[in-house]
């Protein structure tokens, strides 16, 4: 692997950090990152707003969501490990990557997510055990078992700290989603009203586009977040800083001795 | 010290989260850019104080005014001041940081990397009431964030400034690698006194650091790179670990017994 030609400069790095340094990435690399995002969102927008269609079936997107987020998230995901070390992305490549990982996506991502979630109790176990495994999954694919096991050592040590960056991305995402759907709101009264009032929302709300879009947008953004924050815990574990720093003052001294 | 040129590091060393300006004199510097998510904790801290500091205000102004004329004036006139002076005042005369960025190691300075002046600290916080909660519920301030090379909110933009995260000081702890073996045998070979520049020091200093974390094997493919120019160098065996190479020589640039 070479460090030195990575798509972001190799460094442990803070959650603000990585929150930023997602920003930074998204930005630069939009017209890569937002087509990944959007083929795997939009199927799960669509079956989302045909299940709230149905009669009294809306408290189903709080059971949907999770279950979909991994799998609305696995293109962005394996676009991301491609642009991180330079290799060439094609749709071909993504979706064979994706189907070769298949069976185990169905096994972690399906049927023991809904398990772990409608137990309810066992719901925290979700970003803590399985938080990186789209990453291990899709990037490292490795047997069933040694997957698991993966996963589980990539939070080795950092395990709280990684439960904690968890949480307080869920609720800067709910602070978004406020933000947006009262921003949006105010932006279309001013135009079509010509008024500055905030409106009172009540639960329709919830499964119209001003949430749903920001809602799949926080999650979108996630994936980013998640990504970067496996590439720092494998830098931590592997010493991937420390070990190009060392390549470069090794360098610099071999050209030194050539003068 | 006027700058001549602004550009991202990115083209150089992979996308990151810092600026990278360049004097007139050519120095470069490199500004850890503060984004959005490290500045909302930080403005998340400031609008605590600011609501306590005008709440307390506030009512400190009305019980003054009782038994007077004067009514709700004073206390709503101190209030108004309160919540548009917090960020002037502390930025103005704080060199650009309030309590709550002092807190979490930000700075405002201008897109040159200057201190800001007391005008700016005026026009900031001024145009940048339009990036707030009121009306757009903080959308304009995120999109103009999002959207500007340096995480320029509009206040920002018009007062041509910018948010950087002051780093604090490399300080190395010293760590004893002599009491090893393989180490202590090595030391001979290498001088009293090394000059290693702070490239070479700060990669033997994070390796030293770090290498108790990684097992045999792994040091010794993260070591040799560095360790193969050094046993050239100082002429040590060629049968030593290249663990034992840097830790050796890392003893002597630190501590040069």
């Amino acid at each position: 692997m070479k460090f030195d030609r990575t798509l972001v400069k190799i460094r442990e790095r803070s959650f603000p950090d990585l929150l930023d340094l997602a920003v930074v990435v998204t930005r630069k690399r939009f017209n890569l990152i937002a087509p990944a995002a959007i083929v795997g969102i939009v199927p799960f927008l669509v079956l989302n707003a045909w299940v709230v269609s149905l009669d009294d079936l809306d408290g189903l997107l709080i059971l949907l969501i999770p279950l979909e987020a991994p799998w609305a998230t696995a293109p962005l995901t394996v676009v991301l490990a491609r642009l991180m070390f330079g290799e060439k992305i094609s749709f071909g490549r993504t979706a064979k990557r994706l189907f070769g990982s298949l069976p185990s996506l169905i096994f972690f991502q399906l049927i023991l997510r809904a398990i772990l979630l409608l137990m309810i109790v066992t719901s925290p176990l979700i970003p803590t055990r399985l938080g990186f495994m789209n990453e291990v999954l899709l990037l490292e694919r490795q047997s069933v078992f040694k997957s698991f096991r993966r996963a589980g050592t990539l939070r080795d040590r950092r395990g709280g700290d990684l439960f904690g960056q968890f949480l307080a991305y869920v609720i800067a995402s709910a602070v978004f989603i406020v933000c947006c759907y009262v921003g949006s709101g105010t932006i279309l009264n001013s135009i079509f009203d010509s008024n500055l009032t905030w409106e009172e929302p009540d639960f329709a709300d919830l499964t119209g586009l001003r949430v749903q879009i920001p809602l799949w947008i926080a999650i979108g953004f996630g994936a980013v977040v998640r990504f970067f924050s496996y590439i720092d815990q494998r830098i931590r574990l592997e010493g991937w800083e420390v070990e190009l720093r060392l390549k470069l003052a090794g360098q610099a001294m071999e050209e030194a001795r050539g003068w | 010290m006027s700058m001549s040129s602004l550009s991202s590091s990115s083209e150089l060393t992979g996308l990151d989260t810092t600026i990278r300006l360049v004097t007139p004199e050519r120095i470069v510097f490199l500004y850890p850019l503060a984004g959005p998510f490290r500045r909302a904790i930080a403005y998340l801290i400031d609008m605590i104080l600011e609501t306590a500091l005008a709440l307390a205000i506030f009512v400190l102004a009305l019980i003054l005014s009782i038994q007077t004329t004067l009514g709700f004036g004073p206390a709503l006139a101190a209030y108004f001041l309160m919540l548009w002076g917090y960020g002037i005042f502390w930025e103005g005369l704080f060199n650009g940081r309030t309590p709550g960025k002092r807190m979490f190691g930000l700075r405002v300075v201008t897109e040159d990397g200057l201190p800001i002046s007391a005008t700016q600290a005026v026009i900031r916080n001024t145009v940048g009431a339009v990036d707030g909660l009121i009306p757009f519920c903080y959308l304009t301030g995120l999109a103009s964030m999002l959207l500007t090379n340096r995480f320029q909110r509009l206040g920002d933009l018009a007062a041509g400034t910018m948010v950087i995260v002051e780093e604090k000081t490399w300080r190395p702890r010293i760590e004893r690698t002599d009491k090893e073996p393989e180490v202590a045998a090595l030391l001979p070979w290498v001088p009293l006194r090394v000059g290693a520049g702070s490239e070479l020091s700060r990669a033997l200093a994070d390796y030293v650091k770090v290498r108790s974390r990684f097992g045999k094997a792994r040091r010794e493919e993260m070591a040799e790179p560095l360790a193969r120019p050094i046993r050239l160098r100082y002429g040590l065996p060629a049968g030593s670990t290249a663990d034992a190479v840097l830790c050796a020589l890392y003893h002597r640039a630190f501590l040069g017994e």
